[in-house]
């Protein structure tokens, strides 16, 4: 069964890879704590997609897991899961430990 | 369906019309179609955007967006205000096109048309997506509301059954995107684009059918919208409310 420091290290990844395509002075912070979409982040909803993509593939091909994340699922939860790197986390921990 | 909010001004477009295949096409429109791509434009408001016809005067702006980096990987336009202006004036009636606005602030941040609107085959062509205003979506699912308001356009009010296009190879955020919302690729042209990067790049060729649109772009869509929505308790981890 997945942990919630693997699926950490997933998160950050793809946080790296959207580095990757940043200019050194536009960095994302990569922390449990870096805000992931709302008020205040760095990522645009291109990047958002993106993160979650690579996050569902590496979820998929690592872990042999298939999760969706952006389905009616996460929108009938009272708190977006996307708000951090922590409430993907804990989302995706919630998704496959019921799976 | 027809927007409440009804347009302050209508959009005048050329009254030129190409006789191409699409413009003879929309003379023979189904009767049981719904509304023409000729019709008046009207505008298609979000929770967060709002798409607005575009007009001559937004050249300056829409002509500074095309320049930026971001643009690098779209084709080649006007290279002067004069040139954009005209090219707007000049839209015909197989297009709608849009400029994207806040609609906290009215501000314009993008653009985004639908072109190609065929009546008779059912299918069109969203493109010329462009946020050009990078720093002011940042944490705002406006792209992904722009693109959902667009697809309402096309599937709800103009009936069509199918949306094709073209994405430059090298644009991996916008393909990643793009399929990831449904779309599935279809070929890839070869040296089909003349970038503003001044390089020939191959086309990735990407459909969404209607079905796939109600089965699998929808519910995506209304999840990454809604992820933009703040924190129901103030935490470390959320910023402040906007």
């Amino acid at each position: 069964m997945i942990t919630g420091s693997e699926i950490e290290a997933i998160i950050f990844a793809a946080l790296a890879a959207l580095n990757a395509e940043r200019k050194p002075d536009d960095q994302i912070e990569v922390s449990a704590k870096t805000l992931l979409f709302g008020a205040g982040s760095k990522l645009d909803s291109l990047q958002l997609v993106s993160l979650i993509t690579d996050v569902e593939v590496a979820l998929n091909t690592e872990h042999g897991l298939e999760v969706s994340l952006a389905d009616d699922r996460a929108l009938e939860r009272a708190q977006s899961p996307y708000i951090t790197v922590e409430t993907l986390r804990d989302y995706v921990l919630e998704l496959t430990q019921g799976a | 369906m027809k927007n409440s909010r009804s347009r302050k001004k209508r959009t005048t477009l050329s009254p030129a019309r190409k006789t191409s295949q699409h413009a003879v096409a929309h003379t023979r429109v189904d009767q049981t179609a719904p509304a023409p791509a000729s019709a008046p434009i009207d505008e298609r408001i979000g929770t967060f955007v709002r798409l607005r016809p575009i007009r001559v005067k937004d050249a300056e702006i829409t002509l500074r967006w095309r320049q930026t980096e971001r643009a690098a990987l779209l084709t080649r336009g006007a290279q002067t205000i004069a040139e954009q202006a005209a090219w707007i004036a000049a839209r015909p009636a197989s297009e709608q096109n849009f400029v994207i606005e806040l609609r906290s602030t009215g501000q314009p941040v993008g653009m985004l048309s639908l072109t190609a609107i065929d009546l008779v085959h059912r299918c069109a062509e969203p493109g010329r997506f462009l946020i050009g205003e990078p720093e002011a979506v940042r944490g705002i699912p406006a792209a992904v509301e722009a693109m959902k308001l667009l697809y309402e356009l096309a599937f709800d009010r103009l009936g069509l059954i199918r949306l094709y296009g073209t994405i430059a190879a090298d644009n991996t955020l916008m393909l990643k995107w793009q399929k990831y919302l449904g779309m599935k690729e279809e070929g890839r042209l070869r040296s089909h684009y003349f970038m503003n990067d001044g390089k020939y790049h191959d086309a990735v060729c990407l459909r969404l059918l209607v079905d796939e649109y109600r089965a699998v772009t929808l519910a995506r869509m209304r999840a990454l919208i809604a992820a933009a929505r703040p924190a129901p308790t103030r935490s470390a981890a959320s910023a402040e409310c906007p």
